[in-house]
């Protein structure tokens, strides 16, 4: 329970949750931990967030997410290991003092105050001058496009002009960090892509490191500069969009961002392909540590990396799979293929694709299934 | 994942039916008849016989004997009545403002436990209601009297002190003891309903415990804190057995007097033009706690 060497990352990655030499992160965690009675709800973990960045921590609903930002806000006090923001230690430091705002998924407006009260309170706690504060509060709603609705109250708000009050109010003093606990949660799906674009757009505007914490891997992917996936209190990878969807370290990775067909494996030591029960050895790069000889792993590939075809493709590797559905979906097809003894894919061909051949077959029909060893990965189980 | 047709529908408005007004026909009446009965035979009825013999004059046994005369009321002009009717409105504000900060603190208190806790705890706040409001004012006497525990404890510290009954502070205890539970219950009404989060993002934006009160939670309590006063300070005023038992009926409040007025001067005609003042004043002071809902509410 204490170990603080226990992690679920490989050392190659791990080198992620470091920042590099002589840059000062904005927020630094040093092996910390939640507990709540004897569960464990943080794993000792390490992270450095950078200056100005825009940081999601990405994963399923209970993993831990929410707890995590509460320790960095300090409405939570850690377990274990420490905190440091912008280079000092906040630990035991009360929440007020510390240099960072939250948005709250609720938003948190008060309601007997209006529009221009909310964004101006904290300006008012700290006992800014008069004429700064109406200057910056006005420069803040203008950030958010609310420049005119100052004096209305709260409650006369719709959901996504709430949702700019509470970014104004949280950016309006200039912090270090703000910290979104699934901010867009509450909106519909067009207010939710928007605001997507709004805060991606102002977080560059302000320069402030933004720590954002959501489900929606397709949001983190099309927002974040670096990501973090968290699965049961641990932190299982730390990149870039790119790398998180390309090279996903571990199982959980590959299947929790995108979707990927996961097949199962048996690893023949490294440097040497895997191979798939009944269909032999297949193309695959190895990731991380090598795993031993004979030990079960999977081979990670995602649908739109893998190729069909009706008859043997003249060059290259390929297997047979058996065509067990194939679903019309306007702008695609969807292909779901029995491979080897085992395994069952799918993957999709753009509809402006599919040849006479392909359009052919029937589902029991046999098809050609191959991918390209740089667009597999063996990853542990 | 492969995506489907995006889903942009926005949810249809909801009109809301017009409701028929409920009282329509002769058998909604007929249901509340009983209760209306009850509240012109034993509220109403009452208080038009004390309005109308606030007006009577009566003879020198103090039977009320008809006639009408402003007489009673201005005998209330006396000095000493204002006087009571002044130490009244005193001891009723002061016993309201701190029924309010203890209220507000404990309210505060009961609010930050789990479900369970709060249960309980306010539980316990009714459990006294239980007991006679007479017996739990005796219960006082033996508390802070002689050969009380309260004595003992001092004399056990070296302490000399007096038995507390009567006395001043004894009314004071006694009644912010009286008071309480029904400033508590209005206040942790309206705490319940504050999201947590509130509290917290107040926190986050600089604000210390004293700021967090004085700028979101007691201005989001206030329908409490006025229902909480409302509660406390009207029926303060018609007190009557606490200052007899611990006070030992030296300082008077407005209910006593009336008490003392019908029945031992025997002046039916003066207890009910006093009775009629104090029901003014209640009614006063309720339009004022309303009014200060009213405008709240405009503004907020
Ligand atoms: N105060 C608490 N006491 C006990 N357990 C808690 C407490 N707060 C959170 N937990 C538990 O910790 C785990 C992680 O909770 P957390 O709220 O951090 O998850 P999350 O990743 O934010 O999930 P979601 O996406 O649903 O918001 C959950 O199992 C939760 O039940
Ligand atoms: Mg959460």
């Amino acid at each position: 329970m204490t170990s603080s060497t226990q992690t679920a990352m490989p050392d190659s990655l791990m080198a992620d949750s470091r920042a590099g030499q002589g840059e000062t992160p904005a927020v630094r965690l040093t092996g910390i931990t939640k507990t709540f009675g004897d569960n464990m709800v943080v794993q000792p973990l390490d992270l450095d967030i950078r200056q100005n960045e825009f940081f999601s921590i990405l994963g399923p609903s209970g993993c831990g997410k929410t707890t995590l930002m509460r320790m960095i806000t300090g409405f939570e006090t850690p377990t274990d290991g420490s905190i440091e923001l912008a280079g000092s230690s906040v630990d035991g430091l009360p929440t007020r003092k510390r240099d960072l705002n939250m948005l709250f998924q609720s938003y948190a407006l008060f309601p007997h105050l209006t529009v221009f009260e909310n964004v101006a309170f904290e300006l008012r706690v700290r006992r800014e001058p008069k004429k700064d504060i109406t200057r910056r509060v006005q420069d803040a709603l203008d950030l958010v496009r609310l420049g005119d609705l100052g004096e209305r109250k709260t409650d006369q708000l719709s959901g996504g002009q709430r949702q700019r009050v509470a970014l104004a109010r949280a950016v309006v003093s200039r912090p270090a960090v703000v910290l979104l606990d699934e901010p867009l949660g509450a909106l519909d799906q067009q207010l939710r892509k928007e605001m997507q674009i709004e805060l991606k757009r102002m977080q560059r505007d302000v320069g402030i490191t933004f720590i954002y914490v959501t489900h929606d891997q397709e949001e983190a992917l099309s927002m974040s500069d670096r990501i973090a996936v968290m699965w049961k209190g641990r932190l299982l990878q730390i990149g870039s969009p790119q790398e998180i969807y390309d090279a996903p370290a571990t199982e959980f990775v590959a299947s929790f961002i995108g979707s990927c067909n996961i097949i199962p494996a048996i690893s023949a030591g490294p440097g040497n392909a895997p191979t798939v029960a009944g269909i032999g050895e297949v193309p695959a790069v190895e990731v991380g540590a090598a795993e031993p000889v004979g030990s079960h792993v999977s081979v990670a590939v995602r649908p739109e990396r893998m190729s069909v075809s009706a008859s043997a493709p003249a060059t290259g590797w390929s297997t047979t799979g058996t065509l067990t559905e194939a679903v019309y979906l306007g702008h695609e097809w969807r292909y779901g293929i029995r491979l080897g003894s085992d395994a069952h894919v799918f993957t999709t061909v753009p509809s402006t694709q599919l040849g006479p051949e392909l359009g052919a077959l029937r589902t029991g029909d046999s098809i050609f299934v191959s991918w390209a060893e740089k667009d597999a990965r063996v990853l542990a189980e | 994942m492969v995506t489907t047709a995006a889903q942009t529908a926005k949810p249809a408005t909801v009109v809301k039916p017009r409701r028929k007004p409920r009282i329509q026909n002769g058998y909604a009446w007929l249901l509340l008849t009983p209760g209306l009965l009850s509240v012109l035979l034993l509220a109403v009825w009452p208080m038009v016989l004390v309005g109308r013999n606030s007006f009577a004059t009566s003879d020198q046994y103090g039977a009320v004997t008809g006639g009408f005369t402003f007489e009673s009321y201005l005998a209330l002009f006396d000095p000493v009545y204002a006087k009571t009717m002044g130490y009244s409105l005193g001891i009723a504000a002061i016993n309201t403002v701190l029924c309010l900060i203890i209220g507000y603190i404990v309210s505060n208190y009961i609010v930050a436990q789990s479900p369970q806790r709060q249960s309980l705890l306010l539980l316990l706040l009714i459990v006294p209601f239980w007991t006679d409001f007479l017996v739990r004012t005796f219960a006082w006497i033996t508390l802070l009297g002689n050969g009380g525990p309260i004595l003992w404890f001092a004399h056990l510290l070296g302490i000399p002190l007096d038995p507390l009954v009567p006395s001043q502070t004894a009314v004071m205890l006694a009644l912010i003891y009286a008071f309480l539970p029904t400033a508590v219950f209005p206040i942790y009404a309206s705490m319940r309903g504050i999201d947590p989060s509130l509290k917290e993002a107040a926190t986050d934006l600089g604000c210390g415990w004293w700021q967090t009160h004085a700028r979101v939670i007691a201005p989001l309590s206030t329908p409490g804190i006025i229902g909480a006063a409302l509660l406390t300070f009207v029926p303060t005023l018609g007190v009557f057995v606490i200052p007899v038992l611990l006070g030992g009926g030296k300082e008077l409040l407005v209910g006593n007097l009336i008490v003392t007025l019908y029945t031992e001067f025997r002046n039916q005609p003066m207890g009910a033009a006093l009775s009629m003042v104090l029901l003014v004043l209640m009614l006063l002071s309720i339009a004022i706690g309303a009014l200060l809902l009213k405008a709240r509410k405009r503004s907020a």
